[in-house]
């Protein structure tokens, strides 16, 4: 299971949801509305492309999942953070700035 | 720690499929409520707000699947999916199951039975600590006429074992074919045994279980036992080792208990290995000592060939007086090749020809398959239209052939060992090794292996045809039953006529060694077996060590087997057809040493008077022995044709000399008085009769182990216990030993022919089963499909003997093309088979031609049940029932 053959989307996805569950524990519906928030709604999902994400998350060790009763009293999953997952993130994002700096300056440069 | 929690989410994915798959669900539902919601709080109408929350959501089924495929594990789920819808599947066709299984168990069987022989006596080392390293050493003659090779001598060991460090490390032994006689409180009994050198646990690396082993004191006699004599003898008590052993009259002390399975090199009955007390030797010969050195791995055999060689040179000229003129120099064979010999070439015949016979079987499950195929394709072409993958069908497919190809090698591995445990008791003394045949684990893997292999080898056709055939046009197909698809067809006739090429070959080989088999048996052996009953007597015994006392003893003996119903009694040290006590060098006169071709060798025997005319063995010229040669007159010899012819090619062989061993300017001549008719001693009929040299027994006594003959008019069986009894009157702790008749040994000599024969007929009996199976199947199928057509055909008038001609006519094309493609590989067979044929041609026109014959009748009958079942149907019930 190595991480080297996702693409970009998938890796960018997985790296958004991490973002969204790096505050508080969510349920599926709630990262799905938070990141599209978090982007202004530039990312318009189709909110089921989550669920395969989030255990392809689970699989790797980064989040766990745990039932919880909701705010209005239903029981839904709730996601969060594990140790590895918060390394994880932040690995991802040191690497992800890193990229879109150098991609920004090749598409700035005067040539 | 993520790694191990991703672990825990995988198993628990694995284990509680129903219940993840139900948290999948209200998870999902929970999610679709909140977007619900969300919408009408937006103000959306409620049929509107779900439309939406679904269109945002996507299709949930394919997103079900989507979050099986990251769960983790999915191939392992799938995998069982599989299993059990092949299960499932081919529970609904046990004809088709138990036909596959079948074809595959017996083709696997074959081959695993053989490689499992193969394995313990050709890949498995020997069972010597690095046994690798073990070399045999052979000395080899420039200076005879023609170049000869043989064990060595005492002379030989001593000087080595003084000069071999550091080039190698040697030790030898001399078994004793014959046996002991072990002396017990309940009567003499005879054990097998060797005359080992104190080196041989050391140079073979296998240490006691009991006892310290041989000591160093060269004057001491001891004796190591074997496992199974210890209990028998001793109820394995540790106060064994220090006791006495009496063999042959001569005591030995027990020094040690050797674990079960040890034996010397290329034996595995042994009970006792002794070393007597070292006995000086006086010059170079005899060479019965088979010596073994163990090589470091840096020293190369031929290096250590020469090494020693030049080493050993100076002290054998000094101590034995051995000449530069004998030009003579170690080799050394990897012991392996020593111990499992010609037997190789036949194994690997063997296995060659199992294979051959796995071959039809792949070919006939690979038909099997096609042809439930061909029934399957709607129920696929249903499943494809339903949405499952062609990459998906193909592996579910793979995976029905699998488990197919698994239980049919689990069956052969049964069928192996049924048969190997029948085979063991035939072929022990046939093949070395034979007892160390086990079921381990390479044999398992073989088997299952084998059977998986062939099972997905065989099941890829059908898989590779659904790529070709488009699944709507399957579809639109299936509904009728006439066209199969002629490709189909046809690929199943090439695999039906190769399965009878193959099945031609293997019958060609069968054929060409029974009729060896046959060739052997009625061959002339030189003299007349029936009625001969002979056995072995042990004078090894301190009793007879007195010379001068042994023709009392011969004389006496001689009276007491004169019994009613014998006509002769005779003596000799060896016996027809393989028996061979020794060979000699020689010089003859006129020849002597400084001539060419100065020395040779030839099979040496000592006869009694009546020995020819006991076994019938013409004499062809001069005299055979007479009352008057005795000690005290000239030494006579009788020779055999082959010698005569070899020696002295102008026929005058009468009243030439000849001197036995090493060459001895002051020894006496022998005087040939007679030429006899050729005798095989060495290898039976197969190795051909060689120049033997007869000398008179009366003027050569001693000691040692002679066989006695007996010409007898009577039953051997109901004679024995007389012979026996006046024996034991003579010496009540006199054993016979080797007691059979001529038939018997003439008999025992063609048992490896036998046994080579029976098994490729055996094998050429499953691989005719298969072919039969085979065009069977194909031609059923033939006629099932073209029923309708069959059906016009007889409603328009064609008779039945019709039919039958034209499908028994499709059935023997097939037959022919496959005979015709099968003499080539017959042809290839016969050639790998002519070094264990005897007065056969590989070509042998004969064993061809019934050969093809048996194939073509085989095929014909397989062909003529459903060419019956055509020609005897009711045209009018299938024609309404279309």
């Amino acid at each position: 299971m190595t991480d080297e053959t996702q693409d970009l989307l998938k890796g960018t996805l997985d790296m958004l949801i991490l973002k969204a569950l790096q505050l508080e524990p969510m349920h599926g519906w709630g990262i799905a509305d938070r990141i599209e928030q978090l982007s202004r709604d530039v990312f318009r999902l189709q909110t089921g492309t989550i669920y395969p994400a989030l255990h392809r998350l689970l699989r790797r060790g980064w989040i766990a999942a745990e039932w919880r009763t909701t705010e209005n009293n239903r029981r839904a999953r709730y996601y969060r953070l594990t140790p590895a997952g918060r390394r994880e993130l932040e690995s991802a994002r040191v690497s992800w700035q890193r990229a879109s700096l150098a991609i920004n300056r090749i598409l700035t440069a005067e040539s | 720690m993520s790694r191990f929690r991703g672990l825990v989410h995988v198993l628990r994915c694995l284990l509680r499929r129903s219940t993840v798959e139900s948290e999948l669900n209200a998870e999902l539902h929970e999610h679709f409520a909140h977007e619900v919601e969300r919408q009408l709080s937006a103000g959306v109408p409620a049929t509107e707000a779900r439309r939406r929350a679904a269109a945002r959501f996507g299709n949930v089924e394919a997103l079900k699947e989507a979050v099986r495929d990251e769960r983790g594990g999915r191939w392992l789920t799938d995998l069982v999916g599989d299993v059990r819808i092949g299960l499932r599947s081919l529970r609904r066709s046990p004809g088709f199951v138990v036909a596959v299984t079948l074809s595959l168990a017996l083709g696997v069987g074959g081959t695993t039975a053989i490689f499992s022989v193969v394995n313990a006596v050709l890949l498995r080392p020997l069972p010597y600590r690095e046994a690798g390293e073990l070399q045999m050493m052979r000395v080899r003659w420039g200076g005879l006429a023609a170049p000869f090779s043989g064990s060595l001598s005492f002379a030989d060991y001593l000087s080595l074992r003084e000069v071999s460090a550091p080039t190698a490390e040697v030790a030898t032994y001399m078994p004793f074919s014959q046996g002991f006689t072990l002396t017990t409180p309940a009567g003499p009994e005879v054990i097998q045994g060797a005359i080992v050198s104190t080196e041989i646990p050391r140079v073979l690396g296998v240490s006691p279980i009991a006892g310290p082993g041989f000591s160093e004191d060269p004057e001491a006699t001891q004796a190591l036992i074997a496992e199974s004599l210890w209990r028998r003898q001793f109820g394995g008590r540790q106060d064994a080792i220090g006791r006495n052993l009496t063999l042959d009259g001569f005591v030995y002390t027990i020094v040690g208990v050797m674990p079960r399975g040890f034996d010397v090199p290329g034996y595995h009955e042994s009970e006792a290995w002794i070393r007597p007390g070292r006995r000086e030797p006086t010059r170079r010969g005899p060479f019965f000592q088979s010596v073994i050195a163990r090589l470091p791995p840096s020293v190369t055999p031929a290096i250590a060939a020469s090494r020693l060689t030049s080493a050993v040179t100076p002290l054998l000229r000094e101590r034995y007086g051995v000449k530069a003129e004998d030009r003579w120099r170690y080799s050394l064979t990897p012991l392996k090749d020593v111990v499992v010999g010609e037997v190789s070439r036949t194994l690997l015949l063997f296995q060659g020809a199992a294979l051959l016979v796995l071959l039809i079987a792949i070919g006939n499950v690979a038909n099997l398959m096609l042809a439930r195929g061909t029934v399957r394709s709607r129920e696929l072409a249903v499943r494809a239209s339903l949405g499952a993958s062609r990459g998906r069908l193909i592996r579910q497919l793979l995976t029905e052939s699998a488990l197919l190809g698994l239980t049919g090698g689990a069956l052969g591995l049964g069928l192996a060992f049924a048969g190997l445990e029948v085979g063991r008791r035939s072929a022990t003394s046939l093949i070395p090794r034979m007892d160390e045949i086990r079921l381990d684990s390479p044999v398992v893997c073989v088997a299952l292996g084998l059977g998986l292999g062939a099972g997905l080898i065989a099941g890829a056709l059908p898989p590779l045809r659904l790529r070709f055939v488009r699944l709507n046009d399957m579809l639109r197909d299936s509904g009728r039953t006439s066209s199969e698809g002629e490709r189909g067809g046809r690929t199943r006739r090439v695999l039906v006529a190769a399965e009878i090429a193959l099945t031609l070959a293997v019958l060609a080989g069968a054929g060409l060694l029974l009729r060896t088999l046959g060739r052997l048996e009625a061959a002339n052996p030189g003299f007349e077996a029936g009625g001969v009953l002979t056995f072995q007597l042990s004078l090894a015994n301190t009793r007879y060590s007195d010379p001068a006392r042994l023709p009392a003893f011969f004389a006496d003996l001689e009276q007491r087997l004169r019994l009613p119903g014998v006509t002769s009694v005779a003596y000799s040290t060896s016996l027809p057809p393989d028996r061979l006590a020794m060979g000699n060098n020689f010089t003859l006169e006129g020849r002597q040493p400084g001539t060419p071709g100065a020395q040779d060798v030839a099979e040496w025997l000592w006869v009694s008077r009546e020995y020819f005319t006991l076994l019938r063995i013409p004499l062809e010229q001069g005299r055979g022995f007479e009352p008057d040669d005795r000690p005290d007159s000239p030494d006579v010899a009788v020779v055999s044709e082959a010698f005569a012819r070899r020696h002295f090619p102008d026929g005058q062989a009468l009243g030439k000399r000849l001197q036995g061993g090493d060459w001895n300017p002051r020894g006496s001549w022998t005087t040939i008085v007679g030429v006899v008719g050729d005798v095989p001693y060495e290898r039976g009929v197969w190795g051909g009769a060689q120049p033997t040299v007869y000398k008179a027994y009366a003027q050569n006594i001693g000691a040692g182990s002679p066989y006695v003959s007996l010409r007898i008019t009577e039953d051997p069986q109901l004679l024995l216990p007389s012979v026996r009894r006046a024996v034991l009157a003579i010496d009540p702790e006199l054993p016979l030993r080797d007691v059979a008749t001529m038939e018997e040994r003439l008999r025992g000599s063609t048992a490896e022919a036998r046994f080579r024969g029976m098994l490729f007929a055996i094998l050429a009996g499953l691989a005719v089963m298969l072919a039969a199976t085979g065009i069977y199947g194909v031609i059923a199928t033939h006629v099932n499909q073209r029923r309708r057509e069959t059906a016009v055909r007889r409603a328009l008038g064609a008779r039945r003997s019709d039919v039958l001609r034209q499908v028994v006519g499709s059935g023997l094309r097939l037959a022919l093309a496959g005979i015709v493609a099968g003499l080539a590989g017959a042809l290839a067979i016969a050639r790998s088979l002519s070094s264990v044929l005897y007065d056969v041609d590989p070509r042998d026109p004969t064993v061809l031609a019934a050969a093809s014959l048996i194939v073509a009748a085989v095929a014909g009958l397989a062909c003529l049940i459903p060419a019956l079942r055509a020609a005897y149907v009711d045209p009018m019930s299938i024609l309404r029932n279309e």
